[in-house]
């Protein structure tokens, strides 16, 4: 398809500048690596006091902290250019760009950066999976690989819908970083056993900023403790449902609303 | 080709109080203001035209220009570019235009230019042949081949302009806008810019829309002019009009020593027996004399100064735009 | 004297406005990492509710929460935009003119940090200081000496930001690392979690380390947890750092300026 083309061909290109400040990109994935490693020894730390957390044991929690970086990782590694949009994209009027071009401006948007800093997390994210995996003695059937595909593959576009819906707002209020910002916050809760958090949080993490959804709920469901039933359906029906939401709804109506800035 | 019927566009503006306790307030209570940039507009243009499109900052040039392109919704009326409604069918209409901003580039920063175009030729789906020859042609026309293999962002100003208008035309547009193309450039690269664009408008019978605030890019430009001020059109019609009255405008600022408001008279008197739209304003220890050098030389009246009074320095411009625009609300195109 | 207050302390006042002009991103920002806090504190309230013990490794639950929110907001105390600023200056070249001006470049980088500074302390650390005095959590010598201890150790954070800031001669990616750099250093000053929760062996190389002034030192202090003896053995260590990063940025700033005059920015 024609999407596939292009976006072949800015990849091409990013990656040829890559090469080009090689240590550069070395560098941002190993600061990632330190940001994750020191989450791990956090969670070390606590676990070297107390032997389970809410009954959640050191490698289940192991289990959900990896489970939760992988899709970060991926929506990090190809949609970064909405962090963009939400800081500087619709003030300084480069936006307008992405609206004079034959194509989908969304699509535009994203395509044109590649962000591999962002391997830093998936490397992790993997490892401490296997890691956890491994320690939980799990073995998991085709079938259940192919729902953990399937479950990550939901977490990323939760990611994005949410992480669109934030940016979307720069369309209207010119900058939104800070906004974006507090939901990324959010995303952190996901990291972590749902049940030690007070039940306003978890409302708001299941309904309103669904990010239970990424990490926690799924992995709850390969541990063999399903927070909720039908677990890796509801995924999917979630970021079905918020894609729609944020690009239909919130998105399209941006596009209209949008008052260009500049003489 | 392209049918503006009875435009508007109005923004609703947030007013936010200074200070701190303006800040605390302004987050409870808003002000809404709404400012209606453009106020009925109509015109319609066809095919091969260079419009020259004036008027001062905050006029609604550039919110027209924004609407054409699809970028902008109008709050009311219609806009139809060949055949296409831009704001409903942004993408179809993306296809038939090209556009430069004077002020910011669109193309990317970190890449060679030569890989822009390719990416371009992707976008805008341009076939192989079709793109060879477009691409050699814009190459040699706008001299970019120096540097081609340049990353976009080490680009002078000049190189940048005169690539982002390569970019523009690379898909063989219908309708070319130009939105301050000149700013900020030096009269050589000016001169070729304007070169080319004639070029292009002639060969391929490209629709040009420009919007400026330099005279001579209209000069040797444009067919037609319109000018919008304070978001309506107050003249729409061919550039020898705007010429006769105002073209040959000039202004002379004389730095004097003394006033005496006996000779200021007596100079304005003197002008004006030659050209009796002509003015002479007083601005701190300065004149400034706006006059037809059609109807009197500058040399006239530098020697009549000179004589009367003691000229400590002098500079000579053009007639700006806001001049011509005041002018026109005041007196109208005979 | 004066006339250094009156050099600098615009910049100080500048930064201070930039941040009054958004008041609401600047809200948004601190509500951001309010959040951030929440999820540390759930965490230690399930331990401790779970556990066994009312004290661990010296903290009762109330200690460990003042200890989560002190360490917050102390965190955004050290940890600002002075690294940003240097990185942006070398990127634009603009660093070349504070070499021109008669301004002492570290002295106005941290003026600018310090108008941040001043932003924490009356959005944060004074209201919460009070509301601690008021629960009884502290007393009022141990929030004076906290103050004090808490400056020099802004003081510890920005001299090692500058030295830190000084790498973007070399490293393009500035940014990217400067996010593990957060990171490392707030592990490793107590802002994730206390020190003393760190195995033995580990805390012996923390010890050496500057970043224990930074954060842990100061927030012990507020606790109240150093005797006499220990408490002048802390600011000792405070200021030794003090010193030695003075010492340190001096040969690293002598060392950009040749390299500066020698290529050219």
């Amino acid at each position: 398809m024609r999407f596939l083309k292009i976006y072949r061909v800015f990849i091409k290109q990013y990656l040829k500048t890559l090469m080009e400040y090689r240590t550069d990109f070395l560098i941002g994935m190993f600061s990632f690596f330190i940001m994750q490693a020191s989450n791990i020894i956090f969670i070390s730390l606590i676990f070297s006091r107390v032997p389970h957390l809410n009954g959640w044991t050191y490698n289940e929690v192991l289990f959900i902290y990896g489970f939760s970086q992988i899709p970060r990782g991926i929506d990090h590694l190809f949609t970064d250019n909405l962090w963009l949009l939400a800081n500087s994209y619709v003030r300084s009027g480069q936006f307008d760009k992405y609206l004079l071009r034959p194509i989908n401006p969304l699509f535009h948007l994203i395509s044109e950066r590649f962000q591999p800093d962002a391997f830093g997390e998936i490397i992790i994210g993997v490892s401490i999976f296997a890691y956890a995996y491994i320690q939980l003695n799990m073995n998991f059937t085709i079938l259940q690989w192919f729902m953990f595909v399937i479950a990550i593959l939901a977490g990323v576009v939760i990611y994005t819908s949410i992480k669109l819906v934030g940016a979307s707002v720069a369309l209207w209020t010119k900058r939104s970083q800070h906004f974006l910002f507090i939901v990324y916050q959010l995303a952190d809760f996901s990291s972590y056993p749902m049940s030690i958090f007070s039940t306003f949080i978890r409302v708001i993490l299941t309904f309103i900023v669904p990010f239970s959804f990424v990490a926690f709920i799924p992995a709850s469901y390969f541990i063999g403790r399903p927070y909720i039933p039908l677990t890796i359906l509801a995924c999917v029906g979630i970021a079905g449902f918020l894609w729609t939401f944020a690009y239909h709804v919130v998105w399209k109506r941006g596009l209209i609303d949008y008052e260009s800035t500049g003489s | 080709m392209i049918k503006v019927n009875n435009v508007s566009k109005t923004f609703k503006v947030y007013k936010k109080d200074d200070g701190l306790k303006g800040a605390v307030k302004g987050l409870f209570k808003r002000e809404k203001e709404y400012i209606e940039a453009v106020k009925d507009i109509s015109f319609h243009v066809k095919k091969g035209e260079i419009i020259g499109y004036i008027g001062a900052n905050g006029a609604g040039k550039s919110t027209t220009i924004k609407m054409m392109t699809g970028v902008l919704t109008p709050t009311s009326g219609s806009i139809e570019v060949c055949g296409v409604v831009p704001h409903k069918n942004r993408i179809e209409n993306a296809k038939r235009i090209g556009v430069v901003f004077g002020q910011r580039t669109q193309l990317w920063w970190d890449l060679p230019l030569k890989e822009t175009f390719t990416i371009l030729k992707e976008i805008y789906e341009v076939e192989d042949s079709a793109f060879e020859t477009r691409y050699n042609y814009l190459i040699d026309l706008l001299e970019i081949e120096p540097f081609i293999k340049q990353p976009v962002r080490t680009l002078s100003l000049g190189q940048r302009m005169r690539a982002d208008l390569a970019a523009a035309m690379l898909h063989s547009p219908e309708i070319l806008y130009l939105d301050e193309p000149t700013i900020g450039l030096d009269v050589m690269v000016k001169e070729r810019i304007r070169k080319a664009i004639k070029e292009l408008n002639q060969k391929f019978q490209v629709t040009v829309i420009l919007t400026t605030h330099d005279m001579s890019d209209i000069q040797e430009l444009a067919t037609r002019i319109m000018i919008i001020e304070k978001g309506e059109i107050i003249y729409d019609g061919a550039k020898e009009a705007i010429n006769n009255q105002f073209g040959n405008t000039r202004q002379l600022d004389l730095k004097v020593e003394s006033f005496d408001e006996s000779r200021i008279k007596a100079l304005d008197f003197f002008v004006k027996s030659h050209d009796e739209t002509s003015n002479v304003l007083v601005d701190e220890n300065s004149l400034k004399i706006i006059f037809d050098q059609d109807k009197i030389s500058v040399a006239e009246i530098l020697s009549k100064s000179m004589t009367d009074f003691k000229v400590l320095d002098f500079s000579l411009q053009d007639q700006n735009i806001e001049e011509i625009v005041k002018k026109l609300y005041q007196g109208g195109i005979s | 004297m004066r006339k250094l207050k009156r050099t600098y302390f615009p910049f100080l006042r500048a930064t201070i406005q930039e941040i009054l002009a958004y008041p609401g991103e600047a809200l948004l920002y601190i509500f951001g990492m309010t959040i951030g806090m929440f999820v540390v504190y759930y965490i230690w309230k399930v331990i401790y509710t779970s556990g066994t013990a009312n004290v661990i490794e010296g903290f009762t639950f109330n200690e460990m929460i003042v200890y989560i929110i002190l360490s917050f907001g102390v965190m955004q105390a050290i940890n600002n935009g002075t690294v940003w600023n240097i990185a942006h200056d070398i990127r634009e070249g603009t660093i070349i003119m504070n070499m021109i001006k008669p301004i002492n470049y570290h002295l106005r980088l941290l003026f600018q940090e310090l108008g941040f500074v001043v932003f924490i302390c009356f959005i944060v650390i004074f209201p919460f200081s009070l509301i601690a005095l008021v629960l009884k959590l502290t007393n009022v010598t141990n929030v004076i000496l906290f103050l004090l201890s808490l400056f020099m150790g802004i003081l510890v954070g920005f001299l090692f930001d500058f030295i830190f800031g000084m790498m973007a001669f070399y490293i393009k990616n500035i940014f990217g690392i400067g996010f593990g750099k957060t990171a490392l250093v707030r592990l490793l000053s107590g802002g994730l979690i206390p020190l003393v929760f760190f195995p033995d062996s580990v805390q012996k190389i923390i010890d050496v380390l500057p970043f224990k002034a930074m954060v842990f030192t100061p927030i012990m202090i507020f606790l109240g947890k150093y005797s006499g003896q220990e408490l002048i053995y802390v600011f000792l260590n405070q200021v030794l750092w003090i010193i030695i990063l003075i010492g340190i940025n001096y040969i690293v700033w002598q060392r950009a300026v040749k390299h500066i005059t020698v290529q050219g920015g």
